[in-house]
């Protein structure tokens, strides 16, 4: 329960930066953050006390409890995909540093119109 | 990045690469025995290739060269992928069947099993390390013309 | 105390300082705390596999940001405006508020730490790998049991790559 808490308050401050900033840069921060919350707590929910990671070695008993290999398959393919989506994003705010001279989205909003 | 880094950073990454990218092949190939596969490998790929262009530097129409050539590693890596998919839906066994298992099973815990695995391991690599490697050749690039 | 405990309160107070610092490169580093924590649990989670995955993406993400700031500028925003008007904020709180009340609620349905029901998973920890043949089971279950989700991140990653070329190319550009 604490652990879920602490996860919850990791995923919190990453809204928080998403709300609150002005910067693209730290947004797109806030976004990492938001992700790396997700990602943890589906790892959390799949654990089990004692457990072994899902790999079947020679000298393994058939009892040995595992964790669940599901949750890690997804989040394996999910951490892959949010370094690309990061990048794709900070493309966008390359590409609006050079339309505009700035990052920050106040001024953005005044440029515009 | 024209020029590169200094002397100490590039003979470092002269000895480490080379040891990179075998980590990263003999993750790739003990994909279905050990922890990783084709996304850890691949990653690992990439950031030997990343390692390389930040120590040495490099022209523009190097970088051009091996922007093109990534992402032609990549779309065919993706290709072949889809093809191993198919293969199963023409046979009809199922999109994604896992084709040699039911003939060549192979012990668990060797390297000579796994039916398709190893092999769609390998495809998955190329195509994450050929995607890693565009992006950042995107990125070096647009600095090289500023 | 659970030593995962003490990784998640650094790794939100990594995150803290990624937002809050002043300087726009510290920050991008401070985020590095909490990846390389986010290693660190996985590999008390016993899952290698993310681990492996995580310690390399961490630095390619820094990597990154790090090549966009060299690019862009390193200047700070001038003035740090959340809205002034009231109704924007009220809306926040009761965001916030119903947000915590809906964490409640699903934490009291899941399962304690620890103590996970594998429903799903069991037939594939059972018999998983004499079908596949492979014997680490996050890739039986990547490549085999749900391969088709595999096919789907290739082709986003092969989607974000080609909207990477486009968005920062250079050719046909009006000077």
């Amino acid at each position: 329960m604490t652990l879920y808490l602490l996860t919850f308050i990791l995923f919190a401050v990453g809204l928080y930066g998403v709300w609150t900033k002005r910067h693209l840069i730290r947004i797109i921060l806030g976004l990492v953050i938001m992700e790396t919350a997700m990602n943890l707590f589906l790892i959390l929910v799949g654990y089990r006390e004692d457990g072994v990671a899902p790999i079947i070695t020679e000298n393994s008993s058939n009892t040995a409890v595992m964790v669940d290999p599901i949750p890690q398959a997804l989040v394996l393919t999910a951490i892959v995909i949010g370094l690309a989506t990061t990048a794709l994003l900070l493309a966008f705010s390359v590409r609006i540093y050079a339309k505009y001279q700035t990052l920050d989205l106040n001024k953005i909003r005044n440029l515009r119109g | 990045m024209k020029h590169g880094m200094s002397v100490i950073v590039q003979s470092i990454a002269r000895l480490m690469v080379p040891f990179i990218w075998m980590f990263g092949i003999y993750i790739i190939a003990h994909g279905h025995i050990s922890p990783g596969g084709g996304f850890a490998g691949g990653v690992f790929l990439a950031g030997g290739f990343i390692l390389i262009t930040l120590a040495f530097g490099s022209a523009p129409d190097k970088e051009e060269r091996s922007q093109d050539f990534a992402s032609k590693l990549e779309s065919e890596a993706l290709l072949i992928f889809l093809i191993m998919a198919s293969i199963g839906l023409v046979l009809k066994l199922g999109l994604m069947a896992n084709l040699l298992a039911k003939t060549h099973p192979g012990l668990p815990g060797h390297i000579a099993a796994g039916g398709l695995i190893p092999w769609e391991n390998l495809a998955i690599g190329v195509e994450v390390s050929a995607a890693l490697a565009v992006m950042f050749i995107a990125f070096a690039r647009h600095r090289l013309k500023e | 105390m659970n030593p995962l405990v003490i990784i998640l309160i650094l790794m939100i107070l990594g995150a803290i300082l990624a937002l809050e610092s002043k300087d726009l490169l510290s920050g991008i580093i401070a985020m590095g705390i909490m990846g390389f924590g986010l290693t660190l649990a996985f590999l008390f989670l016993r899952a290698p596999d993310l681990a492996l995955v995580q310690i390399i993406i961490e630095t390619m993400t820094l990597i990154l940001f790090i090549a966009t700031v060299k690019i862009t500028s390193n200047q700070e925003t001038s003035e740090r405006s959340i809205s002034h008007r009231l109704l924007p904020r009220i809306a926040g709180a009761v965001f916030i508020l119903f947000l915590t009340l809906s964490f409640y609620r699903v934490a009291e349905e899941l399962p304690k730490f620890g103590e996970a029901v594998i429903r799903m998973a069991a037939p594939i920890l059972a018999y998983g790998a004499a079908a596949t043949g492979s014997a680490n089971l996050v890739t039986a279950v990547i490549l085999d049991f749900r391969a088709l989700d595999t096919l789907g991140e290739a082709t986003v990653l092969f989607t974000a790559a080609l909207g990477i070329l486009i968005v920062l190319r250079h050719e046909g550009e009006k000077r």
